[in-house]
């Protein structure tokens, strides 16, 4: 599967709505390391060259949309990803992240790898 | 990046029974401030999620209200639909405020099921109605908000897969008979 693929399957509300439905932090983050879509991704940013930025880039254009809020669990998933793969570039897409309004797990998961990003830094 | 408190900050304590602080969480205080998800958005949501349940043959009884406020089950339940509680806390509540497993065979309205997923917890909700048949429990309603879409009025077993199944029933108090 492409890339570009794997991008409409996360940004699919079939896939938002696996996931906007859970309660707690932690619990995303179990779902995510166990979701096959999102772990479809995660081996091609280990596999592929330029993957990351790709996703880096795709994080950009959805931040930009009108309705940016019904994308959080995307935008959340593709940062997971990054997070996995390239922490300094996740770190970058994160604090684009915090400018944007309207989102719960993606602001989460941006703090939390900001965070992680400055005590590897201390 | 260093999280300054607002001057306005929206959230306000929740204790529970004992007086403990539940949690909240720190950075619920900046998602607040850069704006919330809209109606739009929570009923294109749940909309999907309710095709998708049907897909499955999962089939609620329906959908309660739908909010733009920000607050999931345990908020719904144990702060009054003021607060997102975040479910790794939900032991540390039931036993701050007194509650108590209790068996199946047990249950009435008013009573809390708790749901967890290889062993965490993931959901908790308000019992509504048990229905029973000679005695045994045939069918139990269950009332809950999921995640950030919508309260849902459901049977117990139906529920996102992510859920995971019934783990735990609990109640705060002992059943009282009239001598």
């Amino acid at each position: 599967m492409s890339l570009a693929k794997d991008f409409e399957t996360i940004e699919s509300l079939e896939f938002i709505v696996q996931f906007s439905v859970l309660s707690g932090f932690s619990s995303l983050l179990r779902a995510f390391a166990n979701d096959a879509k999102v772990e479809a991704l995660r081996a091609k940013l280990g596999a592929q060259a330029n993957a990351c930025q790709s996703v880096v880039n795709r994080i950009n254009q959805v931040l930009t949309k009108s309705d940016v809020e019904l994308y959080d669990e995307s935008i959340a998933a593709y940062l997971f990803c990054l997070w996995k793969a390239d922490l300094p570039l996740a770190h970058k897409a994160s604090e684009r992240i915090l400018e944007t309004g309207g989102l719960w797990w993606s602001v989460q998961l941006a703090l939390h790898i900001i965070k992680e990003a400055q005590a590897e830094t201390a | 990046m260093t999280l300054l408190p607002f001057d306005d900050d929206p959230r306000k304590p929740v204790y529970a029974r004992s007086g403990w602080e539940i949690p909240q969480l720190e950075w619920s205080e900046f998602i607040y401030h850069s704006g919330l998800q809209t109606e739009t958005v929570v009923r294109q949501r749940t909309d999907s999620l309710m095709r998708d349940m049907a897909r499955k043959e999962k089939r609620i009884t329906r959908i309660r209200s739908v909010s733009t406020y920000l607050y999931n089950c345990v908020g719904m339940i144990f702060a009054n639909r003021r607060a997102w509680v975040e479910i790794d806390v939900l032991d540390d509540i039931l036993r701050e405020d007194g509650y108590t497993k209790v068996a199946l065979q047990q249950l009435e309205a008013g009573k809390i099921v708790s749901y967890a997923f290889d062993g965490s917890p993931t959901h908790v909700g308000l019992v509504t109605f048990v229905e029973r048949y000679e005695g045994e429990v045939a069918g139990v309603t269950v009332l809950s908000k999921w995640g950030k879409d919508a309260e849902i009025l459901h049977p117990m077993s139906a529920v996102p897969v992510i859920f995971g199944a019934p783990s735990d029933f609990w109640s705060e108090r002992t059943p009282h008979v009239i001598g």
